[in-house]
């Protein structure tokens, strides 16, 4: 993201518009963890700082971007919606499992909503540990369970116009988005698990 | 373990145990919590939640749906309205009520309310 961006949102605390306030509600906080969804480019600082610890012996990072091809097909751009309230209680509930499991010290998962750009953060997961091992291998597994739980979802929109709605579950081709609005919807050429088209 | 002790964990209850944070974080913690009552649904209905090709198919975010209904009626109603949704959509789907997910294969009843939020959840695609 941009630094000036970066300082418009950390310049929010003062007086800030609705929309933005609205922006800052999307989250949820406890010692030790925090989970957000934003709509604004994600901040790798940020997110490190929240889970610093003079305890710790390794702070892991995974960043996740937007890449421009699926199966080489071009991607134009890519958008994310999420049920917000429902996917921070689900990160929420991840980060606490993965916590107690690895005996981490803090984690801070933040999902971005909304359109990114190709080659930008659209997860960012951070974890402390005491030592590298529980740190790797928590934020692995974090990321695993992330993919696999949380409520938010990816729509491709392809350079030639078509739309798909991505699933994670097996890895596969999702649902595409038809451009025609037609009533039928098109079969969606489920491939390799669910294929979905969206207008 | 049911659908709803894996799902106490989004309960009043579970916020509660939070410490050490600012008192704006608990109020946005309830705040999230109860989205669906800061959002009252007109009496004799209850709110449905589209999402990802579910809205696609239906070509809308969210509606309001007469109340009650019984939750086994749910996927039938949206078939008629919308036609081939269970076979294209809601066969892939999982569903929230308040917020927890249920089981909609039990024989087990179970009411939708007036002011209920109901969710059809896709698979997801985070990341």
């Amino acid at each position: 993201m941009s630094e000036q961006a970066h300082e418009e949102r950390e310049a929010e605390n003062g007086q800030v518009p609705q929309q933005q306030q609205d922006q800052q509600l999307d989250f949820l906080s406890r010692e030790n963890i925090h989970v957000e969804l934003t709509s604004a480019p994600l901040c790798i600082t940020k997110v490190m700082n929240r889970i610093r610890s003079p305890k710790a012996g390794a702070l892991v990072l995974f960043a996740g971007t937007t890449r421009d091809t699926f199966d080489d097909k071009p991607v134009a751009h890519l958008s994310y919606t999420a049920y917000t309230s429902r996917a921070l209680a689900t990160m929420m509930s991840i980060s606490e499992e993965i916590l107690l499991k690895h005996g981490l010290l803090a984690i801070c998962i933040v999902h971005r909503v909304g359109e990114v750009p190709i080659g930008e953060e659209s997860v960012l997961i951070a974890v402390a540990g005491k030592h590298r091992r529980e740190a790797w291998h928590g934020g692995e597994e974090a990321l695993e369970r992330v993919k696999e739980r949380v409520e938010v979802w990816k729509m491709e929109r392809f350079v030639d116009g078509e739309g798909v709605w991505r699933s994670n579950r097996d890895g596969g081709v999702g649902v595409a988005v038809d451009g025609g609005g037609d009533e039928d919807g098109g079969d969606g050429g489920v491939k390799g698990g669910v294929e979905v088209k969206v207008d | 373990m049911t659908a709803e002790d894996e799902n106490s964990l989004i309960s009043p209850e579970f916020f509660g145990q939070y410490s050490g944070v600012a008192d704006d974080i608990h109020s946005t913690s309830r705040q999230v919590l109860s989205m669906a009552e800061n959002n009252p649904t007109p009496t004799g209905t209850f709110k449905i939640l589209y999402f990802a090709y579910a809205s696609s198919h239906t070509k809308k975010s969210e509606e309001l749906l007469p109340a009650p209904m019984q939750l086994s009626e749910l996927f039938e109603t949206l078939d008629k309205k919308y036609p081939r949704m269970k076979e294209k959509v809601l066969g892939s789907c999982m569903v929230t009520v308040n917020l927890e997910y249920v089981d909609m294969d039990t024989s087990e009843e179970k009411e939708l309310k007036a002011g209920d939020e109901v969710g059809i959840i896709p698979p997801v695609s985070s990341g």
